[in-house]
């Protein structure tokens, strides 16, 4: 319920659902981000923090398609994913399959000490 | 990244929106219906982004806005959800960011405008802290007033949002503030400017709910009153209970409750009051049905059941009271004095019903009286002129609001016996409309066999009228109807003749009236001649009211002349009465002394008694028809007709030249023309005139006539010869003409009739003639043929 009321004020237009995976050497983040263009989503670190932003748009525009019904979500979104380990950790490399957004994150061992 | 810049100018579509403001991070459904807004639509979703600004129009009226319909401060929305339906477009929108118009850059096929972006306002301080607590206060009290669907917690709902102004938007998006406010809620560049804003509003609304709720709550405290009053009667009724006290409703129920010990009921009856008294012990005094359901326990216990008088058989001492009170009427004091004989052998005998008819003032009702006297039992009177209602015999309903019972069960209520003698008087006056006709109500009422289960609405119990006594009374049995006077036995009261009026007045009348005067009977003496001079000159009626009318005024005139001193006593005389009665003023009926040929006098009967009527006939030569005149009835204008026809018919017989006849009309009229006459009893009469008429030779002036003429010339009997014989002795003639066959109704009259007057009984018309008109030609041979 909060969360859906969040949703409906928060500025920032939607949120992608995320996923949480540990793996041996860090965290993995999967992002439900269909029909995103690359360069429009930002990936940032910040303290315990991961911040994914961006925007969706309609690709599917020319002048002989008409939309007739409409659910999916075309603008901004903006996620801030809290990580466990309370710890800065950096993101070691972004992947893109199958409309998911794949974030690997490791601990920043130097920063820890 | 691709993200404009707070300064950069854009060109959007414009969704016109009416009545509604679209606010930032607000989400808002709208349909868009219209052939522009469609198209502003369509235009934003063929766009990668999905933007549309949505200002609201100033006047919602107008279908296609052009530029200054519009508010100039908007929101720019992204279309989250879109479906298709029927033909309408309903989009789901998220407002984004507040935008200014800068410039329209198209209005047709759909509003198009360069918009700038307005910043949000982030102004902080000690007065926004304070409008922002004020107005969230107030939500909340509003909140509270409302409906309890209302209600919503608005902690959590503002609790997500940041800045005050955000919301102050979704306060007024949820309230009933109207949409020019609301535009300027979001034109608002300050925070503390919205906020004011939306706390003025929540002000003005709490303001109005609070007295929204003074109305109901005032509403609802007069309901609770009574509902406190109820309880504090429980409570009563139980404290009075544990005390041993009664109600005064108990106490009433247990009055009623004596009350019926003390009567013996039918056990029908007894059943009844039982069951609607433990209805009322039920019952609170303040139900409507108390009273009504108490006041008919009074009733059935108020009625006589089983309570009759003791009836007095003894015969001498009836016939004595009878003659004690009224003069003559032999024949009724002798039906009266058979039924108490009656009653004396067997006294299972049904009581009979009689009915008095004659002419007002005939003493109908004091008769009724006497009887009652004369039994011993008690006199209620009920008069049935009036009533039209059925309702008015027999009650109404109980169900009904100021239902009563019936005129019957209210006499026999009053009467406290249940055997009283009830004398209906004026029966002929009832009347009757579409309510229903109370004659027929009477039937039940006065049939000896069915009485007995007499049925009235209110008291919906049979009562027992069997030992009822009734006594009708009535002027005429014409506006009887007929099965209604085939139940009763009817008794002829006919008018009086003046001896007996002179008689009535000396036994009855003066004393009564000199009593009344305050005068000792010695000093007003009032001698026969004198006594007659009144009656002949003062009074023309069948009974003695007017006679007793100016005896009263008399002894009232005297009786102040002696209170003055100016008079000791009085021996009255001729001036005096003229003196107290002023000129006499009865001339009428006086005899004709002398008669021009073709007027004689008739004999008629009238509801007031007999009467004496001239009827005139002339010719008229070179005429041709009979003409009447005199408002005569159908019957009578025949029978003058066929007077006319056994004339012509017999014409040479009776010495009459045909000639005439045939040569010259002929005119009857009956004077006093403005009073409507019928009846067959003036045919004799009217063939005399005629007959008169045509010979030229005048009747006797001291002869008076009546009965029924046939076309052959017999003459048939007629009715009310007692009246009509005394209305002539009145006038003073000395020859009467009447039919033969009514030679036996003559034994009621007074001997002193006799005396005055020479009976001639006629069987044929000739005889008629020949007794009435000296000289006429025929007389000689007919009456010889007659004899």
């Amino acid at each position: 319920m909060k969360q859906q009321s969040s949703d409906f004020y928060r500025p920032g237009g939607w949120q992608p659902r995320v996923d949480v995976y540990r793996c041996a050497d860090g965290l993995l983040v999967k992002l439900e981000l269909a029909g995103i263009a690359e360069h429009d989503v930002k990936i940032s670190t910040q303290k315990d923090k991961l911040i994914v932003e961006g925007k969706r748009r309609d690709w599917c525009i020319s002048d002989n398609e008409t939309l007739l019904s409409m659910e999916i979500t075309y603008d901004w979104f903006k996620r801030i994913i809290p990580l466990p380990e309370a710890i800065e950790m950096s993101v070691v490399r972004t992947e893109y399959h199958n409309g998911m957004l794949l974030v690997y994150l490791t601990t920043d061992k130097d920063n820890a000490r | 990244m691709n993200v404009s810049t707070d300064t950069e100018l854009l060109t959007v579509p414009v969704f016109p929106l009416k009545n509604g403001v679209a606010f930032p991070n607000i989400m808002l459904p709208i349909t868009a219906g219209r052939p522009a807004s469609q198209a502003a639509v369509e235009a934003a979703l063929a766009t990668e982004d999905k933007q549309i600004a949505v200002f609201t129009q100033r006047n919602t009226e107008v279908d296609e806005p052009g530029t200054g319909d519009f508010y100039s401060v908007g929101t720019l929305c992204v279309i989250r959800h879109m479906k298709r339906h029927e033909g309408a477009i309903h989009l789901m929108l998220q407002g984004s960011r507040r935008i200014e118009r800068v410039e329209v850059v198209q209005t047709s096929p759909y509003p198009q405008f360069r918009v700038k972006y307005l910043t949000q306002p982030t102004d902080t301080g000690t007065e926004v802290e304070a409008m922002h607590r004020t107005m969230l206060d107030l939500a909340a009290h509003m909140m509270s007033l409302g409906p309890p669907q209302m209600q919503i917690d608005l902690e959590q709902m503002v609790s997500d949002l940041e800045m005050p102004l955000q919301q102050a938007y979704v306060l007024s998006t949820m309230t009933s503030i109207d949409v020019d406010k609301q535009n300027h809620l979001l034109a608002a560049n300050t925070q503390l400017e919205g906020l004011s804003l939306v706390v003025d509003f929540l002000t003005h609304e709490v303001q109005v709910l609070e007295v929204q709720k003074q109305i109901s709550k005032a509403v609802e405290s007069k309901m609770t009153v009574e509902q406190h009053e109820m309880m504090l009667r429980q409570q009563l009724r139980e404290i009075q209970a544990q005390l041993g006290e009664s109600s005064p409703e108990q106490e009433e129920v247990a009055e009623l409750r004596r009350r019926m010990a003390e009567v013996t009921l039918p056990e029908l009856v007894k059943k009844e009051v039982e069951k609607e008294l433990s209805r009322l012990e039920r019952m609170s005094a303040n139900a409507s049905d108390y009273q009504t359901s108490r006041s008919y326990v009074d009733l059935v216990l108020d009625m006589p059941w089983q309570k009759v008088t003791e009836d007095n058989l003894d015969l001498k001492r009836a016939r004595d009271i009878l003659d004690e009170d009224h003069f003559d009427l032999q024949e009724i004091k002798e039906r009266i004095i058979e039924h108490l004989a009656v009653m004396k052998l067997n006294p299972q005998a049904k009581a009979p019903i009689l009915c008095f008819v004659g002419p007002p003032g005939v003493g109908k009702t004091s008769l009724g009286q006497s009887i009652a006297r004369a039994l011993g039992r008690i006199f209620e009177r009920m008069s049935l002129g009036g009533p039209h209602d059925e309702a008015e015999l027999r009650g109404h309903r109980r169900t009904y609001v100021g239902a009563m019972p019936g005129r019957i069960i209210r006499a026999i209520r009053r009467a406290g016996v249940k055997n009283p003698l009830l004398m209906l008087d004026e029966i002929d006056k009832l009347g009757h409309d579409y309510r229903g006709d109370p004659a027929a109500a009477l039937m039940e009422i006065l049939d000896p066999s069915q009485n007995d289960q007499f049925n009235d609405n209110y008291l919906d119990l049979p009562y027992d009228l069997s030992s009822v006594f009734f006594v009708a009374t009535a002027n005429t049995l014409d506006s009887i109807p007929a099965p209604l006077l085939d139940r009763i036995e009817v008794l002829r009261l006919s008018g009086y003749s003046a001896e007996e009026k002179r008689e009535i007045a000396k036994r009855y009348i003066i004393g009564r009236r000199l009593g009344e005067a305050g005068l000792k009977p010695e000093q007003l003496v009032i001698g026969d001649a004198e006594l007659d001079f009144i009656i002949q000159s003062y009074t023309r009626e069948a009974g003695v009211r007017s006679l007793e009318r100016a005896l009263g005024r008399i002894s009232r005139k005297v009786a102040n002349r002696v209170a003055d001193g100016r008079l000791e006593s009085l021996t009255l005389n001729r001036e005096m009465i003229i003196e107290f009665l002023g000129p006499a003023h009865m001339t009428r009926e006086a005899r004709r002394e002398s008669m021009p040929a073709g007027v004689v006098a008739g004999l008629a009967w009238t509801e007031m008694g007999g009467d004496v009527l001239y009827v005139e006939a002339v010719l008229l030569p070179e005429g041709k028809d009979l003409v009447l005149t005199g408002q005569l009835g159908s019957v009578m204008q025949e029978s003058a007709k066929a007077a006319q026809s056994y004339l012509w018919s017999q014409a040479d017989a009776l010495g009459i030249v045909k000639e005439q006849i045939r040569k010259s009309g002929a005119h009857i009229h009956v004077p006093a023309g403005a009073t409507p006459k019928d009846g067959p009893s003036a045919g004799v009469t009217m063939a005399t005139a005629l007959a008169s008429a045509y010979t030229g030779l005048p009747v006797r002036s001291d002869t008076a006539m009546t009965g029924e003429i046939t076309l052959s010339g017999l003459v048939l009997p007629v009715g009310g010869i007692k009246e009509k014989m005394l209305a002539a002795h009145r006038a003073g003639f000395k020859h009467i003409i009447l039919p033969k066959e009514n030679e036996q109704d003559l034994t009621e009259l007074p001997e002193q009739v006799f005396k005055d007057i020479e009976f001639i009984f006629a069987e044929h018309i000739e005889t008629v003639f020949a007794a009435a008109i000296p000289g006429f030609p025929g007389a000689e041979l007919n009456s010889a043929q007659n004899d």
